[in-house]
């Protein structure tokens, strides 16, 4: 199949411009209401509490709290059964319709979210200064931590969005309850496993921890060795987390909507 | 332009809708898609156009696999269901976000038919009744100059005028490459629009006939007395008699109204098939 079929900048550019204008009520509105409570939180502790960081323990909250609230709607329009058909019957291709979803709740969001908490935070301190005299601060967004923060949100962002693709209704609410659900089989798999291999040291459901126990953890490679694989395992587990989870669960997203059927 | 080949499609593993389906529709006529409650006629619309995908089996429309839905392809096909939802935006600014992706919108026409379906291009659709908004999607869908028209009760909500509007405006925007694909209970309405015929039973074509063929090889005589049953296809009481479906072995072209027809193909299949199939036999 020919790429141009699948890809064109210019339909991208449609499909952000119609997202935008077909939610511009509900970003508004909702950027309302989250800046006029986080205004009452911001006025009420400088009136009592004095100073203290605000931004940075507020904007990471509300950063990544409404981030993922907005991802898992994404998709809300799609399971829809009287939207769903003329949003999968749009000239676009799937790799188009993913891109823009992408594109509005990782770009799109952050740039908007830290051009509004900044224009909040400096109404928040002129009011409170003007009434109070004293201010929380303005918020800067040319921090590391805010990097960081950005970093977070982007994975945990693509988790999300591949739950909104995936389940039709309440998808934030069931991604946590299957992450809930998935840790718990975990626990329960390496607490098996713990009963198996140490099977001498187990007494009913008891466990007695005796020397021969920490003989029987004989490291044959040497704790050099095993220092390296952790070593290992930790960048291993980090460049997984930063650069594997995001494009793996954007992935899923686009298969997801490809597969995606109107019952 | 649409092509149907050994498709099968169920909604619950066990229970087959379809089960080797095989179809071939072709430009410049208006099919209409008739079958029984739970036929399968919505199912089979959202197969082509690419909302649902066959467990076996091929669909092609302009030679693309309906599932991949692409672009090209989404282009080139206008689907109005039965229920739908567009947004709360003006007619205008409707036009602005959506025909862009459309290659062969015509604002001209757009507005000409909008005009003739009596549609204010400054109101808002949300205030639009069910009909006018179903209007507006026709308006749309024709002014994007698409191929493929696949409409799902498309008279439901119309008023006798607009019913009336929306035939003439199919009539006079038919052309050889392009193809309506209409599924439709209210048959009357569609009478003299709908040709060929498309009946879908119990998961199968099990007619498709031109009304030029129908005409030859059927008639409808009205008749004082009840008919023998066994002697015709399909008899039904009316006004001033009985209404009988029968062969047409004097040759005399008569319209056989689509209601009729259609039961006495549901009533009668077996034998309504090999009415048509006999001539074919024969060459």
């Amino acid at each position: 199949m020919n790429e141009t079929k699948k890809l064109s900048f210019t339909r991208i550019g449609i499909l952000l411009r119609n997202e935008l204008w077909g939610n511009y009520k509900t970003l508004v509105i909702s950027a309302g209401a989250i800046a006029g409570l986080l205004l009452i939180i911001n006025v009420a502790s400088v009136a009592t509490a004095g100073r203290w960081n605000f931004n940075e323990v507020f904007f990471p909250i509300t950063y990544l709290i409404t981030g993922m609230i907005a991802t898992s709607m994404t998709f809300t329009a799609m399971h829809s059964k009287e939207k769903g058909y003329s949003y999968l019957l749009l000239p676009a291709s799937h790799l188009e319709k993913c891109i823009t979803k992408i594109f509005l709740t990782t770009v799109g969001y952050t740039v908007l979210i830290i051009i509004g908490y900044f224009l909040f935070s400096l109404v928040a301190a002129g009011i409170t200064g003007l009434f109070f005299g004293r201010i929380h601060g303005v918020f800067n967004p040319f921090t590391r931590e805010v990097l960081n923060y950005i970093g977070i949100y982007v994975v945990t962002q693509s988790v999300v969005l591949f739950s909104a693709s995936f389940f039709r209704k309440l998808s934030l609410l069931k991604l946590i309850l299957s992450l809930n659900g998935l840790a718990i089989v975990l626990a329960i798999v390496a607490a098996l496993s713990i009963r198996l291999m140490f099977w001498k040291f187990f007494g009913g459901f008891g466990f007695e921890v005796t020397e021969e126990f920490f003989h029987s953890l004989s490291f044959t490679s040497g704790y050099d060795n095993l220092v390296g694989y952790g070593k290992a395992l930790y960048t291993g587990s980090k460049i997984f987390f930063w650069y594997i989870m995001p494009p793996f669960f954007w992935f899923l997203t686009y298969l997801r909507m490809r597969e995606k059927e109107v019952m | 332009m649409i092509q149907i080949e050994n498709c099968s499609f169920a909604y619950r593993k066990k229970n087959n809708l379809f089960s080797s389906l095989n179809l071939e529709l072709e430009g410049g006529s208006i099919y209409g898609l008739l079958g029984k409650n739970g036929a399968g006629k919505t199912t089979l619309l959202k197969l082509i156009a690419g909302l649902l995908f066959p467990k076996e089996g091929n669909i092609t429309v302009f030679g693309n696999e309906s599932r991949l839905r692409l672009p090209d392809m989404l282009s080139e096909i206008c689907f109005i269901p039965e229920e739908f939802n567009i947004p709360s935006v003006t007619t205008e600014l409707y036009r602005a976000l959506y025909a862009p992706l459309y290659p062969r919108f015509s604002e001209e026409d757009f507005t000409r038919y909008l005009k003739e379906l009596e549609l204010d291009p400054e109101e808002n659709l949300s205030s639009m009744s069910y009909g006018q908004k179903k209007k507006f999607q026709i308006a749309f869908g024709l002014a994007t100059n698409c191929s493929l028209f696949i409409l799902d009760e498309p008279t439901n909500g119309l008023d006798i005028p607009s019913k009336s509007q929306f035939r003439k405006l199919l009539a006079s925007t038919l052309t050889d490459d392009r193809l309506f694909l209409i599924s439709t209970h209210q048959v009357r309405d569609m009478q003299n629009l709908i040709d060929p015929i498309v009946i879908l039973d119990e998961g199968e074509v099990i007619f498709k006939q031109d009304a030029f063929q129908v005409a030859r090889k059927l008639t409808v005589k009205i008749q004082d007395l009840e008919p023998d049953p066994a002697a015709v296809l399909y008899v039904e009481k009316v006004l001033g008699g009985y209404a009988a479906v029968q062969e047409n072995t004097d040759g005399s072209e008569v319209q056989v109204d689509v209601e009729l027809l259609f039961n006495a193909v549901i009533n009668n299949r077996d034998k309504v098939q090999g009415i048509f199939t006999k001539e074919e036999v024969k060459k």
